[in-house]
């Protein structure tokens, strides 16, 4: 029976397919794109007067003007952090507990203040307390004067309403997933009330409130926009980081290096710390029976309403004066009463090709972001091998990059021949691929995870090869999930402006420059009416994502 | 009849985990050949091998003469009905079964009268509007098969398909699946770990164990003829007792001391000592304690299951072991009451000794010539 006749031993022979293809070219493009230009200038901080030294660090550890940003920053994020926790849990307990009215309302509210360009509410915070601001000149009138918005205590200001979202999403979906028998049991062990949600609650939603907090620190420690509006003479690490790039230009940009990677040192090891204590403290908890929603008592209902509807209202009022500001008569910085479309009519007339820019930019960006999120999160799940968990984790490094950090080490990397990208469109979609595509992966590899791998097998029997079996199938099924992530990166290019900044060049200037340059030379009315646009553009794209979703649910 | 799939030698590993361990099948065109076995023992494997799903580390596969280990799984033209039905979600019914005729470059009226008489055969034409998602589980399997046998493919490779629909609608599919293989005389390989869907539907049924065949037969075959301990376990009950074998003549007629009972055997070759004596319910005989026989055993009912056409009792021998043992429910006044005392004939001539380790068959029983007609 045995008789081992023709037994082959090698019968096979590895054959390439598309999928190694894939692999090689993400490989590829990421070690250009990122790992190249990181490489730069991590050799840089490194490099001074033609040779290896460590004064570039040495010289920010000891000059006050350098350090004290590195101080700033920390105090700005870590305060932001921790206010936007004080706001994100009650908001999202109440929302997910209680029967508060007009949730859905609130919900959509709380997104589109995480979507909008941070620095739309620093500058709208300027008009209403700026030293010319509305609110101020109303105080003022009556006889109350108010410590100005300028500083630092403004940009945590703006920060945590801003980001407070962050952990309003994350703690919610933490508080669907809590197994009500657990908070029964301490009820009837004589826990109960806050004392309850202090014991049983939080502890068990502790990893995801550090989650939450870890993208507020992030989105704070790299905002650009915020604090070169509201800081005035208080610097933090990003405006450092650009200043010094700009004033160095053409020189020897070591310091705008050395700037940048204590940016990425500090992100990653927030990144890090994070990881470590997701580590130690996380539950994994398999919903056996999902809290229900507590009907509350009259009193107790306006309270908790009024709780959640001042919150939200305080965070979408940016918002809201934007929209009312792009409406009123102008005359450069001064207000002259009543409305008029003024400012659209200036905006389409001055800077009609910073829109256009945006958009096309914004477009041929999610395009390459549809084709790499398909590719590369097939790759990563179904072609799971240590190469292609290398390549995912390469993905990711984005997270911790600050546009301001990306923006230096492109230019860095390649304005000189023989790849001269500074000053092209080309330079400002790669940044927008490399820091938005991990969102589009999360959305793409969540749902391939749903899709049955079988019926790919299916179609592959029937006699499809397999490249035109996934474009097929997995492909075809794999779209909604692509997309809505891809229109969330779409959101966040066309409001990005940390690495626009930086990488911009007359030419190619975006709607959130134009923004950025009109407040500062005090044009009001047509920057309120750019970023009117934005919003609007961004209140649309949530809308398609809800409706290709088909849920009410949006995760940022 | 011809050999239409040949299995040679196939090993095939998943790091150090031998899934498959040297599998040699070769199987009938038109045969509906089973593969069953208890979870985890490599059919699932063996099957996607066939498809061309997974590579074998070692051996070689044969369709008619063609070599295939090179084929792609898209050229091996095969119909493969999925245990999950893998049903494509975001096309209809018909464009579902149509699917495969498309890849083909059917002309469209001709894809028409074939998936109209495919949708037909599996009593699905009223559906082929509607989208999966409104198809309930038997629905969707039919559709599955509709989808594999449209494209007359030479081989219908089937993993455990009924296991996730009731037991009632699982009893009519594998009637109607086995009609329909018929009719279309298909050679299909069909995958279970449920032993009498293998014994109702299969020409053959190859019984596997930790990635290897145990025992390939027609389903009496296997059922009374077993191989090893293994197979007479897996497939149907049986009641395994100790036995001691002593050999009387050189022509190897031998007594087997079972329970104390002396019973007489014929033994393929010499042997003494110790062996599994396996004798299924069905084939022992109960009767009166005042039948004097030397070779019956005493013992006691300890529980009646009345089952309607048959009852099964549990009898416990004076050792303490029990047994369990069927008999007809012909007349009211004949059924047994707990704690009657019985005698219980063995049945030696239908009864299969093993040696000690259960690997190897002793003795010649009624059922052994089957063996020689596989
Ligand atoms: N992709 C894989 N990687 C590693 N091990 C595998 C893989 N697929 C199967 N195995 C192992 O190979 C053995 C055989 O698995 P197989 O799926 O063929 O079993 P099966 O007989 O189909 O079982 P079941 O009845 O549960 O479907 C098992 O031990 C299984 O753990
Ligand atoms: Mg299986």
């Amino acid at each position: 029976m045995s008789t081992r006749t023709q037994v082959l031993k090698k019968p096979f022979n590895l054959r390439l397919d598309f999928w190694h293809f894939v692999i090689i070219a993400a490989f590829i493009l990421i070690g250009f794109f990122l790992i190249y230009p990181l490489f730069n200038i991590f050799i840089n901080s490194f490099w001074q007067d033609g040779k290896a030294s460590l004064e570039n660090y040495q010289e920010f550890f000891s000059r006050k003007y350098y350090y004290s940003a590195l101080i700033n920053s920390f105090i700005v994020s870590t305060s932001a952090t921790f206010f936007a926790c004080v706001l994100g849990i009650p908001v999202a307990y109440a929302m997910s507990r209680f029967n508060i009215p007009f949730k859905g309302v609130f919900h959509i509210l709380i997104i589109l203040t995480l979507l909008s360009p941070p620095f739309i509410g620093a500058y709208s915070w300027i008009l209403m307390l700026g030293n010319n601001g509305f609110i101020t000149n109303f105080l003022a009138n009556i006889g109350i004067e108010i410590p100005s918005i300028y500083g630092l205590h403004g940009m945590i200001w703006v920060f945590t309403l801003q980001f407070y979202p962050h952990i309003y999403l994350y703690v919610s979906g933490a508080l669907k997933t809590i197994d009500v028998s657990l908070e029964e049991a301490s009820s009837s062990l004589g826990v109960s009330g806050f004392a309850r949600i202090r014991k049983v609650t939080l502890p068990l939603i502790f990893p995801t409130v550090s989650t939450g907090a870890l993208m507020v620190f992030m989105a704070s420690f790299a905002d650009f926009g915020t604090p070169m509006l509201i800081g005035q003479g208080e610097k933090v690490l990003p405006i450092l980081a650009y200043d010094q790039f700009i004033s160095e230009m053409g020189s020897n940009p070591a310091m705008a290096s050395t700037l940048s990677m204590i940016l990425l040192s500090v992100t990653t090891a927030v990144l890090l710390f994070q990881r470590h204590i997701m580590n130690r403290k996380t539950y994994t908890m398999s919903s056996l029976r999902p809290p229900k929603v507590i009907k509350l008592s009259p009193v107790k209902r306006t309270l908790a309403t009024l709780m959640v509807m001042g919150i939200v209202t305080l965070s979408i009022i940016p918002q809201a004066t934007v929209i009312t500001t792009s409406f009123l008569k102008t005359n450069g910085p001064v207000f002259v009463g009543g409305f008029s479309l003024d400012s659209y009519r200036e905006v389409l007339y001055k800077v009609p090709k910073a829109i256009q820019n945006t958009f096309t930019y914004a477009s041929v960006a999610i395009v390459i972001m549809v084709i790499a999120g398909l590719l590369l999160s097939y790759v990563v799940v179904r072609r799971k091998s240590k190469i292609t968990s290398f390549l995912d984790a390469l993905i990711m490094i984005p997270y911790v990059i600050p546009g301001t950090v990306l923006g230096i080490s492109l230019i860095i990397a390649f304005n000189k021949p023989p790849i001269e990208l500074t000053g092209t469109w080309v330079i400002l979609v790669i940044a927008y691929v490399v820091r938005k595509l991990p969102y589009t992966m999360r959305s793409s590899t969540a749902i391939l995870h749903q899709i049955d791998k079988s019926v790919e097998e299916a179609s592959i029997s029937l006699g499809v090869p397999p490249m035109k079996t996934f474009f097929k199938t997995t492909a075809v099924l794999m779209i909604p999930g692509v997309l809505s992530g891809a229109i969330l990166s779409w959101v966040t290019t066309i409001n990005e402006l940390s690495s626009t900044i930086v990488l911009y060049y007359g030419a190619t200037a975006t709607i959130t420059v134009s923004i950025y340059s009109e407040v500062f030379t005090s044009n009001f009315g047509t920057a309120a009416a750019l970023a009117s646009m934005l919003s609007l553009a961004t209140i649309i794209s949530l809308i398609i994502i809800m409706i290709i979703s088909g849920k009410k649910e949006i995760s940022v | 009849m011809q050999d239409h799939v040949k299995i040679k030698q196939i090993c095939k590993f998943f790091g150090d985990n031998k899934a498959l361990d040297d599998i040699n099948i070769n199987i009938k065109k038109g045969e509906f050949f089973t593969l069953l076995g208890p979870s985890g023992c490599g059919k699932t494997t063996l099957l996607r091998i066939l498809a061309g799903f997974y590579q074998q580390e070692e051996g070689n596969l044969f369709f008619e003469d063609s070599h295939m280990n090179n084929i792609p799984a898209h050229k091996r033209n095969i119909g493969m009905v999925f245990q999950n039905y893998a049903i494509f979600p975001h096309l209809t019914v018909f464009e579902n079964v149509a699917y495969g005729l498309k890849a083909r470059k059917i002309k469209k009226d001709e894809i028409k009268v074939k998936v109209t008489e495919a949708l037909d055969m599996v009593e699905l034409s009223h559906l082929k509007d509607r989208q999966p998602s409104q198809l309930s589980g038997g629905q969707q399997q039919r559709v599955a098969l509709a989808r594999a046998i449209v494209i007359h493919p030479g081989l219908l490779l089937m993993d455990e398909p009924l296991s996730n629909l009731d037991a009632k609608l699982r009893v009519k599919m594998r009637e109607d699946i086995r009609n329909l293989q018929k009719s279309l005389n298909i050679t299909t390989i069909y995958v279970t770990h449920d032993q009498e869907e293998a014994l109702a539907v299969s020409d053959r049924i190859a019984v596997m164990s930790e990635g290897k065949v145990q025992q390939i037969g027609k389903p009496h075959e296997i059922y009374l003829s077993p191989v090893n301990k293994f197979v007479a376990n897996f497939i149907g009950t049986t009641n395994f007792l100790d036995a001691e074998i002593e050999i009387i003549d050189s022509d190897k007629h031998a007594t087997v001391f079972v329970e104390g009972a002396a019973l007489k055997t014929k033994l393929f070759e010499s042997a003494y000592g110790k062996g599994i004596y396996s004798i299924r319910p069905e084939q022992i005989k109960i009767k009166e304690t005042g039948d004097a026989n030397s070779a019956l055993v005493e013992g006691e009912i300890v529980d009646a299951t009345f089952l309607g056409e048959s009852v099964v009792y549990k009898i416990r021998f004076t050792s303490g072991t029990l047994i369990s043992a069927h008999e007809h429910s012909i007349r009211y006044n004949m059924l047994r009451k707990i704690g009657d005392l019985v005698k219980v004939d063995l049945n030696p001539e239908e009864a299969v000794i093993f040696d000690e380790s259960g690997e190897e068959v002793l003795n010649e029983h009624k059922n052994t010539s089957l063996k020689e007609t596989v």
